[in-house]
């Protein structure tokens, strides 16, 4: 069983982000970056399918340069080979066409019957590209899925988080998984794998390489952000004192009025 | 000279802060407060190639540099000091198979220590010689195929967990400068005895254990090194040593310092952030500089061993400098902290405890001294 | 009124039932129309869900599409995705919304690839700027807000998160036209199926999962005090926290401890129930969207940080707002 884990580095979440106003760009430079948390779990799910059935995993990411050091991690956890899409004509790409230059380089990297992403990365919060990739292969997807129950050799069965609940699916292979955080505990790279990744040769591909339209990615993308900014701050606060009776209902009326229940 | 940090020293530093930080904060004030040896720390350590880190690849270790091991040492010293000290203990304890040990003994020792499948424990201080190892009065006898130790170890960092210790007894009492020697004892031999465990001030899930040898008898095949060779090997393991307190030390002081920053920034008085204030932002340059300068002081001792150069001056020097900046950097953490440093509900409080056998063990910093006087005089 | 350029809404129902959310999205398309001069289409895909259409109208819809067929009764990405795929085509719409819930955002990002079209996820707000749409989404973990524009590929997708927008008041009144739509794909072309639907997870919610977290504290007064917590917690949905000192009495286990020694969380809503708000607890939780405490003493430190701040006995308050909570679940 072949596994691709498409995974993304993002800046630190423990850093608050810093609007550039003057590119309306979040501020990336001497900020710490980190491998999106969901898509650890991506990685651990595919390394897990193939201690079980065999075959390898891949991981996948598109950025410049700096992203290797993200790969480099999924070596270090166990992953056989890393692959990065970099290209300038792919700053500013949106969700689409995310997804059109990944579901490419799939393309080009080789046949696998399991693609993993996390559900969403945690810079974006789009959870978008999954599903995306998916449609462009022409593949099965199920997303948000916190569970892998069972693996045969066409079909494979997870649950995922449904709106009511939870819901037990089985799809057939080859099959894109997007993955919650609770599917598993993403193993530490240890420092002997740490060091062999930092050896490994990655190699890196522009649009032509994988044969993606230039004009379709980028600036091209379908959507576009018109602006940044950080929301307005918190209103100050709100003292509610009286009678339990009355104060309880006002304070649930207040909650259902701004809608946070 | 070269001061950028390799792709593996960054790559190794940024996995073991995330390992460190999501593994042993969580267990630091846990261990400490129960009085508690992490023995599946020791476990996951080996899990994370972090029991032979800078040991070559062909012996079991995972084959980085010194100042890799330097780095390592800070980012777990900082999430946990007492695992600092446990890991410490670890490396003294198999060093000397390291340095003298024949081919069967690594293959028999070295090689599951380096790959943490077992936990060495450092086995010379007794309640009598400390850094005065001519004090020591343990002693082996060789009798027949089997040497026969008798003796009190105490202050034994894992003593009472450790899969096996290298112990040094003199075998010559006239002169036990050239009569002293390594041998290694197994956990469950019937003259072994653990006596009492110790109850510390800090580092405190490092237990340390007096230990009793009464007729410990151990094959003639477990001698380390030459016979009276003991001296030397144990002064080069202490050497070796150093370095890692010192790169401990580095890391408490970061935490203390990071710790404060933190705390500066949240803490508002008179409606502003205590970090605000000039009074605090001294203090917190003060400590910031003395973390740097120990940790540079720490890297070239390691970058010396690593070269294979003299470093026996340096690395004290780095010891003493770093232990000393510990102890500074957490007292201002501390005080920046204000009364809720004192309590046991903020880290710091453990940190400050933790911080003070830096300028203890492995040498008081006044030992530190005699050894770079030592080497500036001879 | 001209059907050319509408705006699109895709309906979402869990067993039959239209969700709160598909409201919100027609009332919010109504407007949009509105501006544009077009009409609002509403889509209903399921089984056994024909009956439901209408209501559909009376929060602004001018016609729902219809496709009501056996094999439609779980959501599948290919069945549904099929459907919406054809419709869409067929009608150009401009604008097409459809619910941020695990299954809108599933078949939301599949058509909108095959689409080749722009989608904003999770979006919160919508307006028009010179004819049009800018869709307002929090990234960052809320910390910061995108603007997102659609230059050229239509329709434009959002997916909108449920509780963002108002829904307006319903129109009995109000009627349109229901078009009975085909569903002409084949099981054989159709890659998955459900198994086995699960009601919602039992059991406790864990903290660092949990959109709403109930979080008590020394004021409880005792370990029995939880049982409040847990009722309250329940009744949300939500995780229940604690603070050190309740976890340093003995009255709840470490792993539910917020704070600077315990778990860093920031879930839409913080609900701190007899706790004072020391700093160490303040570093844990005080990134959450909305603080609510609860405390007897009005100098408490956790009121500095709570967007409501209910000053009373939490023994007598909870139960109200338990009891009140519960008429308000039951309205839905």
């Amino acid at each position: 069983m072949n596994v691709l884990v498409c995974i993304k580095q993002v800046p630190d979440n423990a850093v608050v982000p810093k609007l550039d106003a003057a590119t309306n760009r979040v501020v990336k430079d001497g900020v710490e970056t980190m491998v999106s948390p969901f898509d650890l779990n991506a990685v651990e799910a595919g390394l897990k399918l193939v201690e079980e059935h065999g075959g390898e995993v891949s991981v996948l990411s598109v950025g410049d340069d700096s992203c290797k050091t993200t790969l480099r991690i999924g070596l270090s956890m166990g992953a056989a080979k890393a692959y990065l899409v970099n290209d300038p004509a792919l700053e500013d790409s949106d969700t689409w066409a995310t997804s059109y230059t990944l579901a490419k380089a799939i393309k080009s990297i080789g046949e696998f019957d399991v693609i993993l992403c996390g559900k969403q990365a945690i810079d974006d919060d789009a959870g978008q590209v999954g599903a995306g990739i998916a449609e462009q292969l022409g593949i099965s997807q199920i997303t948000y899925v916190n569970e892998i129950k069972e693996v045969t050799a066409d079909t494979l069965t997870a649950k995922r988080v449904s709106p009511a609940g939870e819901e037990v699916v089985e799809a057939k292979l080859p099959v894109l998984l997007t993955c919650e955080k609770s599917l598993n505990e993403p193993r530490y790279p240890t420092l002997k794998r740490t060091r062999m990744a930092n050896r490994a040769e990655i190699p890196v591909m522009d649009c032509a390489a994988i044969g993606a339209d230039a004009a379709k990615v980028g600036k091209n993308s379908p959507s576009a952000i018109k602006k940044l900014y950080t929301p307005a701050p918190r209103q100050s606060g709100e003292l509610i004192k009286g009678e339990a009776e009355e104060i309880g209902k006002i304070a649930v009326q207040k909650l259902v009025e701004q809608k946070i229940i | 000279m070269d001061f950028k940090y390799t792709e593996d020293q960054l790559a190794l530093r940024r996995a073991v802060r995330e390992w460190a930080q999501s593994y042993l904060a969580p267990k630091a004030e846990e261990i400490d407060v129960n009085n508690r040896f992490p023995t599946e720390t020791i476990e996951a350590l080996g899990e994370q190639d972090l029991m032979g880190l800078a040991y070559p690849e062909e012996l079991g270790g995972a084959g980085y540099d010194a100042i890799s091991e330097a780095i390592a040492m800070e980012e777990i010293s900082a999430a946990c000091a007492a695992t600092g000290s446990i890991i410490t203990g670890h490396y003294l304890g198999f060093d000397a198979l390291y340095l003298a040990g024949n081919a069967e003994q690594k293959e028999k020792w070295l090689r599951p220590a380096l790959e943490g499948e077992k936990y060495a424990a450092f086995c010379l201080t007794e309640p009598a010689g400390g850094s005065d190892m001519t004090s020591n009065k343990t002693t082996a006898v060789l009798d027949g195929d089997e040497w026969v130790i008798n003796g009190v170890k105490h202050f034994i960092t894992g003593g009472a967990h450790c899969d096996f210790l290298c112990c040094f007894a003199i075998t010559n009492k006239e002169d036990p400068r050239h009569g002293m020697t390594c041998f290694v004892v197994e956990k469950g031999n019937p003259g072994m005895k653990i006596a009492s465990e110790d109850n510390k001030m800090g580092i405190r899930g490092a237990r340390t254990a007096e230990i009793v040898f009464d007729n410990c008898r151990v094959p003639k095949e477990n001698m380390v090194g030459e016979l009276n060779g003991g001296y030397r090997l144990a002064l080069d393991v202490v050497d070796r040593g150093r370095i890692g307190i010192a790169a401990m030390s580095v890391g408490i002081a970061q935490s203390a310092l990071d710790l404060a920053i933190k705390y500066a920034k949240e803490r508002e008085v008179f409606k502003r952030p205590i970090a605000k204030f000039q009074g605090i932002q001294w203090m917190l340059a003060d400590a910031a500089t003395q973390v740097e300068a120990a940790r540079m002081l720490t890297y070239y001792a390691a970058d010396l061993k690593e070269q294979g150069v003299p470093f026996t001056k340096q690395a004290a020097m780095a010891k003493i400098f770093a232990a000393e900046a510990a102890h500074k950097v957490v007292d201002t953490s501390l005080q920046i902290h204000g009364g809720y440093g004192y309590m046991k509900e903020y880290p710091i409080e453990r940190i400050y405890r933790d911080q003070r056998i830096t300028e203890l063990f492995e040498g008081t910093s006044q030992v530190q001294k005699i050894v770079i006087a030592g080497q500036l005089l001879h | 009124m001209s059907n050319k350029n509408s705006v699109w809404v895709c309906l979402e129902q869990t067993d039959g039932k239209i969700a709160g959310v598909s409201y919100e999205m027609l009332s919010e398309a109504r407007k949009l129309a509105d501006q544009l001069s077009t009409e609002v289409c509403a889509v209903l895909m399921g089984a056994q869900v024909q009956d439901q259409a209408k209501e559909a109208f009376a929060y602004g819809a001018d016609k729902v599409y219809v496709c009501d067929d056996e094999k439609l009764k779980d959501y599948r990405t290919d069945s549904y995705c099929k459907v919406l795929e054809n419709l869409v085509k067929e009608n150009t719409p401009d604008i097409l919304l459809l619910a941020a819930t695990t299954n809108g955002r599933d078949l939301a990002a599949r058509l909108a690839s095959r689409l080749e079209t722009g989608l904003a996820a999770d979006c919160v707000a919508l307006n028009l700027e010179d004819g049009q749409l800018v869709a307002t989404r929090p990234t960052y973990g809320g910390n910061i807000m995108a603007d997102v524009v659609f230059p050229e590929k239509r329709p434009a997708m959002c997916t909108i998160r449920p509780n963002a927008l108002s829904k307006s008041e319903p129109d009995a009144s109000k009627t349109g036209e229901v078009i009975a739509v085909a569903m002409d794909a084949d099981e054989a072309e159709l890659r998955t199926k459900v198994r086995e639907v699960l009601a919602k997870a039992s059991g406790e919610i864990s903290l660092t999962d949990a959109q709403i977290i109930v979080s008590g504290g020394r004021g409880l007064g005792d370990a029995s005090g939880f049982d409040l917590i847990r009722e309250f917690a329940q009744t949300l949905g939500a995780a229940v926290g604690a603070s050190r000192a309740a976890v340093d009495a003995g009255w709840i286990p470490y792993e539910h401890q917020v704070g600077q020694t315990g778990k860093t969380v920031a879930p839409k809503l913080y609900i701190a129930c007899g706790i004072s708000g020391a700093l160490q607890h303040l570093a844990g939780m005080k990134t959450s969207d909305v603080i609510v405490a609860i405390n007897k003493d009005e100098e408490a430190p956790i009121f500095g940080v709570a967007n409501y701040g209910i000053v009373g006995d939490l023994y007598k308050v909870i139960p109200v707002m338990i009891e009140e909570i519960k008429k308000v679940l039951a309205t839905r």
